[in-house]
Protein backbone atom coordinates (compact mmCIF):
# COMPACT_ATOMS: atom_id res chain seq x y z
CA UNK A 1 0.00 0.00 0.00
CA UNK A 2 0.93 3.65 -1.08
CA UNK A 3 2.54 5.35 1.99
CA UNK A 4 -0.51 8.40 1.63
CA UNK A 5 0.20 12.56 1.19
CA UNK A 6 -2.37 15.08 1.48
CA UNK A 7 -3.39 17.70 -1.19
CA UNK A 8 -5.23 21.03 -0.45
CA UNK A 9 -7.12 22.87 -3.26
CA UNK A 10 -7.82 25.87 -2.91
CA UNK A 11 -7.77 29.34 -4.14
CA UNK A 12 -7.72 33.19 -3.16
CA UNK A 13 -10.98 33.51 -5.67
CA UNK A 14 -14.46 32.26 -5.53
CA UNK A 15 -15.35 30.19 -8.40
CA UNK A 16 -12.12 28.97 -9.90
CA UNK A 17 -13.17 25.42 -9.73
CA UNK A 18 -11.66 24.24 -6.88
CA UNK A 19 -14.55 21.79 -6.31
CA UNK A 20 -14.32 20.66 -10.18
CA UNK A 21 -10.37 19.96 -10.26
CA UNK A 22 -10.76 18.09 -6.71
CA UNK A 23 -13.65 15.84 -7.23
CA UNK A 24 -12.21 15.18 -11.01
CA UNK A 25 -8.94 14.40 -9.14
CA UNK A 26 -9.82 12.25 -6.85
CA UNK A 27 -11.99 9.87 -8.76
CA UNK A 28 -9.24 9.39 -11.53
CA UNK A 29 -7.06 8.81 -8.48
CA UNK A 30 -9.60 5.81 -7.84
CA UNK A 31 -9.81 4.66 -11.36
CA UNK A 32 -5.87 4.17 -11.36
CA UNK A 33 -6.79 1.56 -8.29
CA UNK A 34 -5.08 3.64 -5.45
CA UNK A 35 -6.89 4.95 -2.11
CA UNK A 36 -7.90 8.25 -2.34
CA UNK A 37 -10.26 10.28 0.41
CA UNK A 38 -11.83 13.38 -0.37
CA UNK A 39 -12.83 15.93 2.69
CA UNK A 40 -14.80 18.89 1.33
CA UNK A 41 -13.87 21.16 3.94
CA UNK A 42 -15.61 24.23 2.43
CA UNK A 43 -18.06 23.52 5.01
CA UNK A 44 -19.75 27.26 4.31
CA UNK A 45 -20.84 25.54 1.11
CA UNK A 46 -20.20 22.15 0.35
CA UNK A 47 -20.74 20.90 -2.60
CA UNK A 48 -18.44 17.96 -3.63
CA UNK A 49 -21.28 15.76 -2.62
CA UNK A 50 -23.12 16.77 -6.28
CA UNK A 51 -20.75 15.69 -8.14
CA UNK A 52 -19.44 12.22 -5.94
CA UNK A 53 -22.51 11.52 -4.88
CA UNK A 54 -21.41 9.38 -1.54
CA UNK A 55 -23.48 7.10 0.70
CA UNK A 56 -23.40 8.20 4.42
CA UNK A 57 -22.48 5.78 6.53
CA UNK A 58 -21.42 8.41 9.97
CA UNK A 59 -22.85 11.63 11.30
CA UNK A 60 -21.28 13.58 13.74
CA UNK A 61 -22.77 16.61 15.84
CA UNK A 62 -19.78 19.05 15.69
CA UNK A 63 -19.79 20.67 19.54
CA UNK A 64 -17.29 23.84 20.32
CA UNK A 65 -16.80 24.55 23.76
CA UNK A 66 -18.36 27.79 25.06
CA UNK A 67 -18.59 29.87 28.47
CA UNK A 68 -20.82 28.80 31.22
CA UNK A 69 -21.31 31.20 33.98
CA UNK A 70 -21.55 30.31 37.76
CA UNK A 71 -23.38 33.85 38.88
CA UNK A 72 -22.82 32.41 42.68
CA UNK A 73 -18.84 32.14 42.13
CA UNK A 74 -18.44 35.49 39.93
CA UNK A 75 -17.12 38.61 41.41
CA UNK A 76 -18.25 40.96 38.48
CA UNK A 77 -14.40 41.37 38.21
CA UNK A 78 -14.76 41.71 34.40
CA UNK A 79 -11.45 40.43 33.39
CA UNK A 80 -13.08 38.11 31.19
CA UNK A 81 -15.26 40.24 29.02
CA UNK A 82 -11.71 42.62 28.76
CA UNK A 83 -10.06 39.56 27.36
CA UNK A 84 -12.68 38.43 24.93
CA UNK A 85 -12.07 39.89 21.65
CA UNK A 86 -15.62 38.91 20.07
CA UNK A 87 -18.01 40.48 22.63
CA UNK A 88 -18.93 37.01 23.56
CA UNK A 89 -18.89 37.21 26.91
CA UNK A 90 -19.15 41.03 28.71
CA UNK A 91 -19.13 42.00 32.09
CA UNK A 92 -21.87 44.56 33.51
CA UNK A 93 -21.40 46.12 36.97
CA UNK A 94 -22.69 42.91 38.33
CA UNK A 95 -23.88 40.88 35.81
CA UNK A 96 -22.09 38.72 33.03
CA UNK A 97 -23.52 38.21 29.95
CA UNK A 98 -22.78 35.57 27.49
CA UNK A 99 -23.12 35.30 23.70
CA UNK A 100 -22.39 31.57 22.65
CA UNK A 101 -22.98 32.68 18.75
CA UNK A 102 -20.32 34.83 19.35
CA UNK A 103 -17.78 32.54 20.79
CA UNK A 104 -14.53 31.49 19.17
CA UNK A 105 -13.95 28.85 22.21
CA UNK A 106 -10.67 29.89 22.98
CA UNK A 107 -10.43 29.14 26.52
CA UNK A 108 -9.48 32.34 27.30
CA UNK A 109 -12.22 34.08 30.37
CA UNK A 110 -12.29 30.49 31.81
CA UNK A 111 -8.69 30.41 32.41
CA UNK A 112 -8.46 34.13 33.37
CA UNK A 113 -11.59 33.90 35.72
CA UNK A 114 -9.70 34.34 39.24
CA UNK A 115 -12.83 33.09 40.91
CA UNK A 116 -13.27 30.06 38.74
CA UNK A 117 -16.83 30.75 38.02
CA UNK A 118 -16.03 29.91 33.99
CA UNK A 119 -16.76 26.27 32.83
CA UNK A 120 -17.17 24.56 29.48
CA UNK A 121 -20.28 23.98 27.90
CA UNK A 122 -20.88 22.19 24.22
CA UNK A 123 -22.69 24.03 21.64
CA UNK A 124 -23.46 22.13 18.38
CA UNK A 125 -22.40 24.21 15.18
CA UNK A 126 -22.60 21.51 12.35
CA UNK A 127 -22.38 18.16 11.62
CA UNK A 128 -19.70 16.30 9.85
CA UNK A 129 -20.62 13.52 7.61
CA UNK A 130 -18.59 10.78 6.06
CA UNK A 131 -19.39 7.59 3.75
CA UNK A 132 -17.82 6.09 0.22
CA UNK A 133 -18.32 6.85 -3.43
CA UNK A 134 -17.33 4.58 -5.71
CA UNK A 135 -14.20 3.37 -4.28
CA UNK A 136 -13.56 7.13 -2.58
CA UNK A 137 -13.52 7.77 1.43
CA UNK A 138 -15.87 10.91 1.25
CA UNK A 139 -16.18 13.26 4.54
CA UNK A 140 -17.76 16.91 4.22
CA UNK A 141 -18.55 19.62 6.99
CA UNK A 142 -21.79 21.41 7.26
CA UNK A 143 -22.10 24.80 9.01
CA UNK A 144 -25.04 25.47 10.83
CA UNK A 145 -26.28 28.96 9.53
CA UNK A 146 -25.16 31.35 11.93
CA UNK A 147 -22.29 29.53 13.26
CA UNK A 148 -19.29 32.10 12.96
CA UNK A 149 -16.77 28.90 14.19
CA UNK A 150 -15.86 27.19 10.48
CA UNK A 151 -12.35 26.45 11.74
CA UNK A 152 -13.52 23.91 14.18
CA UNK A 153 -15.52 22.60 11.87
CA UNK A 154 -12.90 22.34 9.22
CA UNK A 155 -10.18 20.53 12.03
CA UNK A 156 -13.29 17.70 12.72
CA UNK A 157 -13.60 16.71 9.18
CA UNK A 158 -9.75 16.50 8.68
CA UNK A 159 -9.69 14.48 12.00
CA UNK A 160 -10.71 11.60 9.61
CA UNK A 161 -8.21 12.02 7.01
CA UNK A 162 -6.68 8.33 6.76
CA UNK A 163 -3.16 7.86 6.53
CA UNK A 164 -2.36 5.81 3.86
CA UNK A 165 -4.24 7.19 1.18
CA UNK A 166 -4.20 10.02 -1.08
CA UNK A 167 -6.34 13.12 0.87
CA UNK A 168 -7.60 15.62 -1.15
CA UNK A 169 -8.46 18.93 0.90
CA UNK A 170 -11.41 20.92 -0.98
CA UNK A 171 -10.26 24.04 0.82
CA UNK A 172 -12.84 26.97 1.22
CA UNK A 173 -12.17 30.07 -0.84
CA UNK A 174 -9.98 33.52 0.16
CA UNK A 175 -7.31 33.59 2.59
CA UNK A 176 -8.74 34.09 6.29
CA UNK A 177 -8.86 31.71 9.01
CA UNK A 178 -10.72 28.63 7.25
CA UNK A 179 -8.37 28.42 4.61
CA UNK A 180 -5.32 28.30 6.93
CA UNK A 181 -7.18 25.13 8.80
CA UNK A 182 -8.23 23.67 6.02
CA UNK A 183 -5.19 23.97 4.60
CA UNK A 184 -2.42 23.54 7.54
CA UNK A 185 -0.29 20.48 7.32
CA UNK A 186 -0.39 19.70 3.26
CA UNK A 187 2.23 18.17 1.71
CA UNK A 188 1.56 20.15 -1.44
CA UNK A 189 -1.18 23.06 -1.86
CA UNK A 190 -3.26 23.19 -5.83
CA UNK A 191 -3.91 27.02 -6.13
CA UNK A 192 -6.85 27.16 -8.71
CA UNK A 193 -7.26 30.22 -10.58
CA UNK A 194 -8.28 31.57 -13.53
CA UNK A 195 -6.70 34.34 -16.17
CA UNK A 196 -8.47 37.48 -15.26
CA UNK A 197 -7.50 40.37 -13.14
CA UNK A 198 -9.66 39.17 -10.27
CA UNK A 199 -7.88 35.60 -10.56
CA UNK A 200 -4.46 37.29 -10.66
CA UNK A 201 -4.96 39.78 -7.80
CA UNK A 202 -6.55 36.71 -5.04
CA UNK A 203 -4.01 34.36 -6.79
CA UNK A 204 -1.16 37.22 -5.91
CA UNK A 205 -2.86 36.84 -2.19
CA UNK A 206 -3.10 33.15 -1.59
CA UNK A 207 0.46 32.89 -2.48
CA UNK A 208 1.55 35.23 0.10
CA UNK A 209 -0.54 33.13 2.19
CA UNK A 210 0.95 29.75 1.23
CA UNK A 211 4.22 31.50 1.48
CA UNK A 212 3.82 32.16 5.35
CA UNK A 213 3.08 29.10 6.01
CA UNK A 214 5.67 27.42 4.01
CA UNK A 215 3.51 24.79 2.52
CA UNK A 216 4.78 24.00 -0.69
CA UNK A 217 2.44 24.77 -3.77
CA UNK A 218 1.36 24.52 -7.90
CA UNK A 219 -0.81 26.37 -9.87
CA UNK A 220 -3.80 24.94 -11.79
CA UNK A 221 -4.80 27.47 -14.05
CA UNK A 222 -8.63 27.07 -15.31
CA UNK A 223 -10.81 28.59 -18.35
CA UNK A 224 -6.88 29.20 -19.77
CA UNK A 225 -8.04 30.79 -22.96
CA UNK A 226 -10.13 33.36 -21.48
CA UNK A 227 -8.54 37.05 -20.11
CA UNK A 228 -5.18 37.21 -20.58
CA UNK A 229 -1.16 36.02 -19.95
CA UNK A 230 -0.74 37.95 -16.66
CA UNK A 231 -1.40 34.95 -14.47
CA UNK A 232 1.21 33.03 -16.75
CA UNK A 233 3.47 35.72 -16.67
CA UNK A 234 3.24 35.92 -13.12
CA UNK A 235 3.86 32.56 -12.40
CA UNK A 236 7.34 32.68 -14.49
CA UNK A 237 8.68 35.33 -12.40
CA UNK A 238 7.91 34.02 -9.29
CA UNK A 239 9.18 30.98 -10.12
CA UNK A 240 5.64 28.85 -9.81
CA UNK A 241 4.93 25.33 -11.45
CA UNK A 242 1.60 25.61 -13.51
CA UNK A 243 0.86 21.53 -13.32
CA UNK A 244 -2.86 21.82 -14.92
CA UNK A 245 -3.77 24.39 -17.85
CA UNK A 246 -7.68 23.24 -18.64
CA UNK A 247 -9.36 25.28 -21.40
CA UNK A 248 -12.65 27.58 -20.91
CA UNK A 249 -15.25 24.79 -22.41
CA UNK A 250 -18.96 24.92 -22.65
CA UNK A 251 -19.50 20.83 -22.39
CA UNK A 252 -17.51 21.53 -19.21
CA UNK A 253 -19.84 23.97 -17.97
CA UNK A 254 -22.71 21.57 -18.98
CA UNK A 255 -21.66 18.93 -17.46
CA UNK A 256 -20.96 21.19 -13.84
CA UNK A 257 -24.42 22.39 -13.86
CA UNK A 258 -26.10 18.93 -13.65
CA UNK A 259 -23.62 17.63 -11.28
CA UNK A 260 -21.53 15.34 -13.81
CA UNK A 261 -17.80 14.78 -13.61
CA UNK A 262 -15.81 16.06 -16.27
CA UNK A 263 -13.41 13.14 -16.63
CA UNK A 264 -17.38 11.03 -17.53
CA UNK A 265 -18.60 14.13 -19.85
CA UNK A 266 -15.28 14.95 -21.68
CA UNK A 267 -13.02 12.79 -23.64
CA UNK A 268 -9.32 12.96 -22.52
CA UNK A 269 -9.70 14.52 -19.13
CA UNK A 270 -9.60 11.01 -17.60
CA UNK A 271 -6.01 11.52 -18.65
CA UNK A 272 -5.40 14.44 -17.94
CA UNK A 273 -6.29 14.31 -14.08
CA UNK A 274 -4.02 11.11 -14.53
CA UNK A 275 -1.32 12.96 -15.55
CA UNK A 276 -1.76 15.54 -12.99
CA UNK A 277 -1.59 12.84 -10.15
CA UNK A 278 1.41 12.03 -11.30
CA UNK A 279 3.24 15.18 -11.86
CA UNK A 280 1.70 15.78 -8.31
CA UNK A 281 3.31 12.15 -7.00
CA UNK A 282 6.52 13.55 -8.47
CA UNK A 283 6.23 16.76 -6.62
CA UNK A 284 5.27 15.59 -3.42
CA UNK A 285 8.58 12.78 -4.12
CA UNK A 286 7.05 9.68 -3.53
CA UNK A 287 6.64 6.97 -5.07
CA UNK B 1 -26.62 71.65 27.33
CA UNK B 2 -23.95 70.36 29.16
CA UNK B 3 -22.62 67.19 27.08
CA UNK B 4 -19.78 64.35 26.51
CA UNK B 5 -19.09 62.67 23.25
CA UNK B 6 -17.24 58.88 23.55
CA UNK B 7 -15.51 57.28 20.63
CA UNK B 8 -17.11 54.30 19.77
CA UNK B 9 -14.16 51.57 19.21
CA UNK B 10 -16.55 49.18 17.74
CA UNK B 11 -17.94 51.06 14.64
CA UNK B 12 -15.22 48.53 12.69
CA UNK B 13 -15.70 45.20 14.59
CA UNK B 14 -16.94 42.47 12.07
CA UNK B 15 -18.84 40.72 14.79
CA UNK B 16 -20.36 41.91 18.32
CA UNK B 17 -20.39 45.46 17.60
CA UNK B 18 -23.84 46.29 19.29
CA UNK B 19 -22.39 44.07 22.21
CA UNK B 20 -19.59 46.58 22.41
CA UNK B 21 -21.18 49.96 21.84
CA UNK B 22 -23.92 48.95 24.42
CA UNK B 23 -21.39 48.08 26.82
CA UNK B 24 -19.75 51.57 25.97
CA UNK B 25 -22.85 53.31 27.41
CA UNK B 26 -23.00 51.34 30.25
CA UNK B 27 -19.57 51.85 31.31
CA UNK B 28 -20.32 55.65 30.76
CA UNK B 29 -23.22 55.56 33.28
CA UNK B 30 -25.92 56.58 30.59
CA UNK B 31 -29.50 56.01 31.85
CA UNK B 32 -31.53 55.52 28.10
CA UNK B 33 -30.25 55.38 24.63
CA UNK B 34 -31.77 57.36 22.03
CA UNK B 35 -30.58 56.07 18.41
CA UNK B 36 -32.28 54.55 14.87
CA UNK B 37 -32.08 51.09 15.11
CA UNK B 38 -30.67 48.60 17.88
CA UNK B 39 -30.30 44.85 17.23
CA UNK B 40 -30.81 41.83 19.05
CA UNK B 41 -27.59 41.76 21.04
CA UNK B 42 -27.30 45.20 22.03
CA UNK B 43 -30.70 45.41 22.81
CA UNK B 44 -30.18 42.01 25.36
CA UNK B 45 -27.00 43.91 26.35
CA UNK B 46 -29.15 47.24 27.32
CA UNK B 47 -31.67 45.73 28.79
CA UNK B 48 -29.90 43.24 31.25
CA UNK B 49 -28.28 46.83 32.06
CA UNK B 50 -31.44 48.45 32.87
CA UNK B 51 -31.33 51.10 30.71
CA UNK B 52 -34.62 52.52 28.75
CA UNK B 53 -34.22 52.29 24.90
CA UNK B 54 -35.69 55.28 22.02
CA UNK B 55 -35.08 53.66 18.95
CA UNK B 56 -36.46 55.42 15.00
CA UNK B 57 -34.95 58.64 15.96
CA UNK B 58 -32.70 60.11 13.52
CA UNK B 59 -31.30 64.23 12.72
CA UNK B 60 -28.77 65.32 14.57
CA UNK B 61 -27.99 64.36 18.35
CA UNK B 62 -29.79 68.12 18.97
CA UNK B 63 -32.86 67.02 17.86
CA UNK B 64 -33.13 63.96 18.81
CA UNK B 65 -32.66 64.93 22.39
CA UNK B 66 -35.31 67.82 21.70
CA UNK B 67 -37.53 64.84 20.90
CA UNK B 68 -36.90 63.12 23.53
CA UNK B 69 -37.40 65.66 25.97
CA UNK B 70 -40.87 66.81 24.06
CA UNK B 71 -42.01 63.22 24.81
CA UNK B 72 -42.18 62.16 21.62
CA UNK B 73 -39.79 59.07 21.31
CA UNK B 74 -40.72 56.06 21.33
CA UNK B 75 -39.72 53.33 23.72
CA UNK B 76 -38.56 50.21 22.19
CA UNK B 77 -39.95 46.96 22.99
CA UNK B 78 -37.46 44.82 21.45
CA UNK B 79 -35.18 45.47 18.66
CA UNK B 80 -36.04 47.07 15.68
CA UNK B 81 -33.73 45.28 13.32
CA UNK B 82 -31.78 42.29 12.65
CA UNK B 83 -28.24 41.29 13.10
CA UNK B 84 -25.60 42.84 11.09
CA UNK B 85 -28.61 45.29 9.79
CA UNK B 86 -25.59 47.92 9.29
CA UNK B 87 -23.91 46.06 7.58
CA UNK B 88 -26.26 46.71 4.26
CA UNK B 89 -26.09 50.07 4.48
Amino acid sequence: MTRGFTIAVASGKGGTGKTTIATNLACSIARMGEAVQYLDCDVEEPNGHIFLKPDMEETQDVTIGVPEVDAEECNGCGKCGELCQYSAIICLKDTVMTFEQLCHSCGGCMAICPQGAISEKQRSIGTAEFGRSNGIYFGHGKLNIGAVQTPALIKQVKRKAIDNAVVIIDAPPGTSCPVIEAVKGSDLVLLVTEPTPFGLNDLELAVETVRELKLPFVVAINRCDIGDDRVVRYCRREGIEIVLEMPNDRLAAEAYSRGINIIDALPGYEEKFQQLYRRINAKVGIK
Amino acid sequence: MEFEAIENQNIAASGGAGIGSAKTVIDAGVQAVLTGNCGPNAHKTLTAAGIRLFTGLSGTVAEAIETYKSGKAVEASGPNVKSHSGMDA
